[in-house]
């Protein structure tokens, strides 16, 4: 099983992993996190402690509006001026509260947000993937402050502020934070254990700082979005939340509520969206006075931002600029690494503004230090270009000492800012030397592929041998290139770009698809040459890779993709239209349009990214801000289930091949499966809209769990096994006639393509479940827009076989099917056959509800198996949601050459189709490693652009991550489902040697 | 058409029904020597060529520019009013798309009646021609040409209708063509079919009034006449310059409208793309352009085609005169029969 062709897909794949390696090593940043603490000296503690405690309260997810005066207009039934605490104190009490509008640098998400709240930094976007696994806190934080002055800390609520502080809290009481579905467990501990606390009498009170930290607003958003009435009831049990505690809390005692980001509309996070990046943040403090509403603070020191929507401009800072602000009124000394600045209100309490003048010294000595000690460090000439800048504008505030006392501190303001732009500039710096040697290893590794690919073409019965020679040779050459590689580290190790493992795989990989090519060249020659001829030159694939040079191509790839496929289907149209006989023309025509309209149907789906508002309606949910599938999906929902297996039943009948294992599997299996995975989902949408009642929750989780079980037990124990043992779609009826006995077989046109059919349809059950309900429908119209597109290559393939036939000098051989087979196998696979398969893919994630985006991950298909955040459960749903997109095409590919190939002549058939089939897996990964290259490329070369991580960067991740879901399909496709038909039709054809001449095929 | 000529129509084209690539017969009259610059009237095509297309880029850059009196205003029913943007007050051709696909459109049909019919004339007298070359001074075979000639120009009639039913028809596939690639399909329904019409007009237009409507009848006319568009428009072989005047600039408007689709993505906050004005996508101003701009190339790179065909031809046939005048017939019939390169 694992001979033939498979060593030379997987060494493809080797390349592809070991290019996106280096070139992600690379490209996503990194920060230098300075161990240094912060120490009191009469300059960094300049007043002592105004409030010796502070709650902090987070509501995760809190959007700036939802606790905003001005919220946008018209404003929302069920999110503005419910959770109106903060707004009605603040008009009540103008001097003992403050609400402000924060802006949370991206990443949006939990973890990247609590490290900043706590060191006032900037984590990077590398840290992105460790949202599940955490990481504890190395640098000065405002927690390790607390608690090196002898402190106690408490803390309720999400568990990830236990990965980052594991032992910093003396009481805590952490929850479970990834568990969507359960909106109110974290809540109601928070409460349950706030209140104690907060009751404690003043003699024996056991802590100084309680961090209180609520998910159910953020859990309500992921889930049933925002324009929900579960949002509104949320809110309003915040907002009682709150009303309780400043009842509860004492004078000296600070309350910080705040949102650790936004939310978009549709309820989720993670990317910079204005929505995400709009947090809410509101000081109140009960005895002296928090803010002094008299005095007029000059406004350089402010400013201010319009929410959208809104037509007031509000008071707007950045998010970290709590952390100093915090630190300076509990009389801590500000944490070492922060770039944050102090909020003036909270410090401009005299008209003079001596306290502010004081904490703004501070606050700048602080960055200066910091800014010095990065200097000093190993990546300090990260800084070369903003030092001078930084340099003059600290020389300008000195200097002025005495002279212009206004300019001192707008100068030293105007400093602290300067730092947190640079940093922000530092903090995308990249390793071109890794980039560079990345991107040569995905283009001489592509190349390689599409040279292989090519010779595939060319080679006979003998291919098999020779590509174990290839293998053999790769192999070699790997050895002799990584120790090349490592000896050109030795030399260079002291410059610190490659590290030595960099060097031996870019060594190994860079000389076995060198060795690659040279083996094969004379077929790559011969394909460039070919590829002047206008035809065949891959025009979707050249206009696909070069738009990802440009921002528009990228957010708007959905309609792009479209036009490609739609463009990518005229060839095999005009050979439809010059077919030679009418009912070639009729099929090719009319799968042709079956084909275009079902791919246009796909295309109306969409959940739209931010960046095409307003020209984008969303279609996948019933609107932008309800996340439940539209009316007409629920309707159909079901028919398309059940009725898919009975269209495929009829492709298959074409070629009478719907027998055997298909007999099965179609009408009785495949349905049934489908049912309950589309049943699953509409129990979900059930509990969503609420229909009801709240105390039908768990009876509808536990069917749901069962449901989910239940069809992946089906997949598993009873389709997989099944095709496992039948394999066939084949039916050999025997008939006794006397001494004569009569053998007929059933179904051998299409024998080699119905029976992997099977298994890719036992695949597409797997990503049925994980899929949402559009995406379900989505997903059964792109199994149709497949088979109408294999019935079209076939229809073509005979149109040229006809007209080679007609122009050879037998044409009568046109009558001899086992002549015709073998024309069939010369002509092989096309990549303009391959191109739409793999357009298909990007076209299904688009259609299935998915954009180039980190938010618009379906977070709710983790949940199809579990309904507690369970990993090795939650998981792999998630990621078939994901890739099953890419994942299905490119398990459908070695279709392109099994579908209608007779397995006859024996042993010569079966191999000219597994050659075939391996050339058709290396076309598409070839499509999406050029993909992958474009992308790269350009995100490499624009990495200095201000959309790179909003639009290019996430959409290199997109394309590496599909491109090795693409090779892992391949590998599956050609290793399991070639594999186990092949063994299967050994066993038929071996078992009966004299069928080849006596049986009546069919 | 007539009945009465149609199978002399049938062997003239008869080698498009074998996809084979060596013609036997042609209604090129390539061989014939006497007549070649009567049948590529190099002075009229030229100039002709050169009205058509300036007048073609005259209608759609400042055709649209005044407003259309039968179109409510679209800018002043959306949200969005154009005059607020002073870029806009100047650019009167993207202010409303759907205006300017109109007017392109009128230009286009005046222009397009203008020359197929001329193309069709161009093509009756090579008929006509190709036939004298082979039979000359035959008085009969004259006087049954005027007679041919007579029935064609009394159908004019019927084959105006023919090309504008065939064109509407046209216009509505085109339009629905234009969806599936990707145009709304819930709204801009106007817009989408003012495209289809305009490509249908450039495309369907002149070769359905040249060469009758293709159909799917099974008589003979409709056969040949099938095969003819079977070969012009799929295979990409005209063989004389008339086909190439009528098949190139119609290939060009195709490809040039598929290629107007790629930069109407692009978001330079140009007016002409589709992301300054809610509802107001700038659909269809950049196919519509590219589908005018493809036929003015096509149409010229024709003109260019066969009148370096026709140089080389004239010099070929001044160099064998000058050789031997007497051998010249010979090497004419020689060269006849040669598979023309195409």
């Amino acid at each position: 099983m694992l001979s033939k062709g498979f060593p030379l897909l997987f060494w493809v794949f080797l390349v592809h992993l070991a290019g996106i390696y280096l070139y992600t090593r690379g490209f996503l940043l990194t920060r230098l996190a300075l161990p240094d603490i912060s120490t009191c000296t009469p300059e960094s503690c300049p007043f002592p402690p105004s409030y010796n405690k502070a709650v902090i309260l987070i509501i995760d997810s809190l959007r700036f509006d939802f606790i905003s005066p001005n919220p946008p207009h018209p404003p929302s039934l069920y999110h503005h001026h419910v959770l109106s605490l903060p707004a009605e104190l603040t008009r009540l009490e103008p001097e003992h509260s403050l609400l402000l509008n924060s802006f949370p640098d991206p990443p949006t998400t939990t973890l990247q947000r609590i490290k900043a709240l706590t060191t006032g930094s900037l984590p990077t976007f590398v840290d992105m993937g460790s949202n599940f696994g955490g990481s504890s806190i190395l640098e000065d934080t405002i927690i390790g402050q607390l608690l090196a002055r002898g402190k106690n800390l408490a803390f309720m609520g999400d568990d990830t502020w236990m990965t980052v502080f594991p032992d910093s809290f003396n009481q805590s009481w952490p929850f479970d934070s990834f568990h969507v579905e359960d909106l109110h467990t974290v809540d109601l501990g928070v409460i349950k254990h706030l209140f104690p606390l907060l009751h404690e009498n003043a003699q024996n009170r056991s802590w100084d700082l309680i961090v209180g930290h609520f998910l159910g607003v953020d859990h309500v958003g992921h889930r049933m979005g925002p324009e929900s009435p579960v949002m509104k009831t949320k809110l309003l049990q915040m907002d009682n939340v709150l009303r309780e505690v400043v009842d509860a809390m004492d004078d000296d005692t600070l309350l910080i509520l705040l949102g650790d980001h936004g939310m978009d509309s549709k309820g989720d996070h993670g990317g910079d969206g204005v929505l995400e990046t709009s947090a809410g943040l509101w000081f109140y403090g009960k005895g002296r006075p928090l803010v002094n509403p008299k005095v007029t603070i000059p406004d350089q020191y402010k400013t201010y931002r319009t929410y959208p929507g809104s037509t007031v401009p509000h008071r707007h800072v950045q998010q970290i600029d709590l952390l100093p602000s915090l630190s300076l009124l509990m009389g801590l000394p500000i944490p070492f690494n922060n770039l944050g600045s102090i909020i003036p209100e909270l410090f401009w309490l005299e008209d003079t503004g001596e306290t502010f003048k004081k904490a703004l010294g501070a606050n700048a000595l602080q960055i200066r230090q910091y800014l010095d000690t990065y200097r000093a460090s190993s990546a300090g000439q990260e800084l070369d270009d903003a030092w001078d800048r930084l340099q003059n504008m600290w020389n300008v505030a000195q200097g002025s000492n005495g002279l212009d006392d206004d300019l001192k501190w707008s100068g030293l303001d105007l400093f602290t800012r300067l730092a947190l732009s640079a940093c922000r500039a530092i903090w995308a710096q990249f390793n071109m030397t890794l980039i560079i040697l990345g991107l040569i290893l995905l283009a001489v590794g592509t190349i390689a592929a599409w040279s292989l690919y090519s010779k595939l073409g060319s080679l006979r019965d003998d291919w098999d041998t020779w590509g174990q020679a290839v293998t053999r040779e790769c192999l070699q050459w790997s050895g002799i290139g990584s120790t090349v590689g490592l000896i050109a580290y030795l030399p260079t190790a002291h410059l610190k770009v490659a590290g030595i493992l960099d060097c031996v795989i870019f060594g190994a990989f860079f000389a076995s698809s060198v060795a690659l090519i040279h083996a094969t060249r004379s077929s790559l020659v011969q394909t460039v040459t070919q590829s002047i001829r206008f035809w065949s030159v891959p025009i979707p694939l050249i206009l696909h890779t070069i738009a990802f040079m440009s921002n528009s191509f990228i957010l708007w790839e959905d309609r792009l993709t479209t036009f490609l496929l739609l463009s990518s289907i005229v060839p095999f149209v005009l050979t439809g239209i010059t077919a030679p006989t009418s009912r070639l023309r009729y099929r090719i025509l009319g799968f042709s349009a079956l084909f275009a309209v079902s791919l246009r149907l796909i295309g109306i789906s969409t959940v739209c990214r931010e960046e095409q508002q307003p020209y984008c309606e969303v279609t996948f949910f019933a609107s932008s801000a309800i996340t439940a599938p539209p009316a007409l999906i629920l309707a159909v929902s079901i028919p398309f289930a059940v009725g898919l297996p009975f269209i495929v039943n009829r492709f298959l009948r074409i070629s009478q091949s719907d027998k055997g294992i298909a007999a099965i599997l179609l009408p009785w299996i495949l349905p049934s499966l489908l049912l309950q995975a589309s049943v699953a989902w509409i129990l979900e949408w059930v509990d969503v809209v609420g229909f009801l009642g709240p105390s039908w929750t768990p009876i509808l989780r536990a069917v749901r769990t069962s449901l989910g079980w239940l069809s992946l037990g089906g997949v598993i124990l009873i389709a997989t096994s099944l095709w496992y043992h039948v394999t066939l779609c084949i039916e050999v009826k025997t008939r006794e006639q006397g001494e004569k006995r009569e053998v007929t077989v059933i179904g051998f046109a299409n024998l080699f393509g119905s029976s992997f059919l099977m298994f890719w349809l036992i695949s597409f059950v797997l990503v049925y479940i994980a899929t949402q309900l559009t995406g379900q429908v989505i997903l059964c119209l792109g199994a149709i827009t497949l088979l109408s597109f294999l019935e079209v290559v076939d229809s073509v393939r005979d149109v040229r076989g006809m007209n080679l036939a007609f122009a050879s000098a037998t044409p009568s051989q046109i009558l001899e099917p086992e002549a015709m087979q073998g024309t069939l196998s010369t002509l092989g696979v096309t990549f303009a056959e391959i191109t739409p398969l793999a357009l298909l893919g990007v076209h299904l994630y688009y259609g299935t509800g998915h954009q180039a985006t980190i938010p618009s991950l379906q977070w709710k298909a983790a949940f199809v198996f579990t309904g507690k955040m369970y990993k090795p459960f939650a998981i792999p749903p998630l990621l078939l949601n994901t890739f099953g997109a890419f994942i299905l095409p490119a398990l459908a590919v070695p279709l392109l050459a099994l579908w209608n190939t007779a397995p006859l002549p024996h042993p010569t058939a079966s191999h000219a189709a597994r050659r075939l089939g391996v050339k058709a897996g290396l076309g598409i990964m070839v499509y999406y490693g050029w993909l992958l290259i474009g992308s790269a490329v350009s995100s490499a070369w624009l990495r200095r652009h201000l959309m790179v991580w909003k639009v290019f960067a996430p959409r290199f991740m997109l394309a590496a991550s599909s491109l090795l879901a693409v090779d892992l399909a391949v590998l599956l496709a050609v290793g399991v489902g070639m594999g186990r038909v092949e063994k299967a039709l050994e066993r038929l054809l071996g078992a009966m040697p004299s069928m080849n001449s006596k049986a009546k095929m069919q | 058409m007539s009945h009465k000529h149609a199978p002399k129509q049938a062997n003239k084209i008869d080698s498009g029904t074998s996809r084979t690539s060596t013609p036997k017969s042609t209604t090129l009259p390539d061989g014939d020597s006497q007549q070649i610059q009567s049948f590529f009237p190099f002075a009229t095509y030229t100039s002709i060529v050169g009205v058509h297309t300036t007048l073609l880029l005259f209608s759609s850059l400042f055709l649209p520019r005044r407003p259309l009196p039968i179109l409510p205003e679209y800018t002043t029913t959306y949200a969005f009013n154009a005059a607020d943007d002073p870029r806009l007050q100047t650019n009167r051709l993207t202010e409303n798309p759907f205006r300017t696909a109109v007017w392109i459109c009128i230009g286009t049909l005046i222009l397009q009646i203008w020359w197929a019919s001329w193309i069709r004339r161009w093509s009756l007298d090579t008929r006509d021609l190709s036939k004298a070359g082979k039979v000359y001074n035959a008085a009969v075979e004259v006087t049954e040409q005027k007679l041919q000639r007579q029935t064609w120009n009394s159908g004019k009639l019927a084959a105006f209708w023919t090309a504008c039913l065939s064109t509407l028809v046209g216009s509505f596939g085109f339009a629905a063509l234009a969806m599936l690639f990707g145009a709304p399909l819930y709204s801009h329904w106007p817009h989408t079919y003012a495209l289809g019409l305009l490509v249908s007009l450039l495309t369907v237009f002149t070769p359905a009034y040249t060469l009758g409507a293709p159909s799917l009848n099974s008589d003979v006319v409709s056969y040949v006449t099938r095969l003819t568009w079977i070969r012009l428009f799929v295979e990409l072989s005209p063989r004389s310059p008339v086909e190439r005047a009528v098949v190139y600039p119609a290939v060009g408007a195709i490809l040039g409208c598929w290629t107007g689709a790629i930069p109407a993505g692009l978001d330079w906050e140009e007016p002409w793309q589709a992301s300054l004005y809610p509802h107001l996508h700038r659909w269809p101003l950049t196919t519509s352009y590219g589908a005018v701009g493809g036929f003015v190339v096509g149409s010229l790179m024709a003109l260019g085609v066969s009148a370096v065909e026709n140089l080389a031809h004239l010099g070929r046939l001044s160099q064998e005169d000058s050789s031997s005048l007497k051998g010249a017939h010979k090497s004419q019939g020689k060269m006849s029969k040669k598979p023309k390169p195409q």
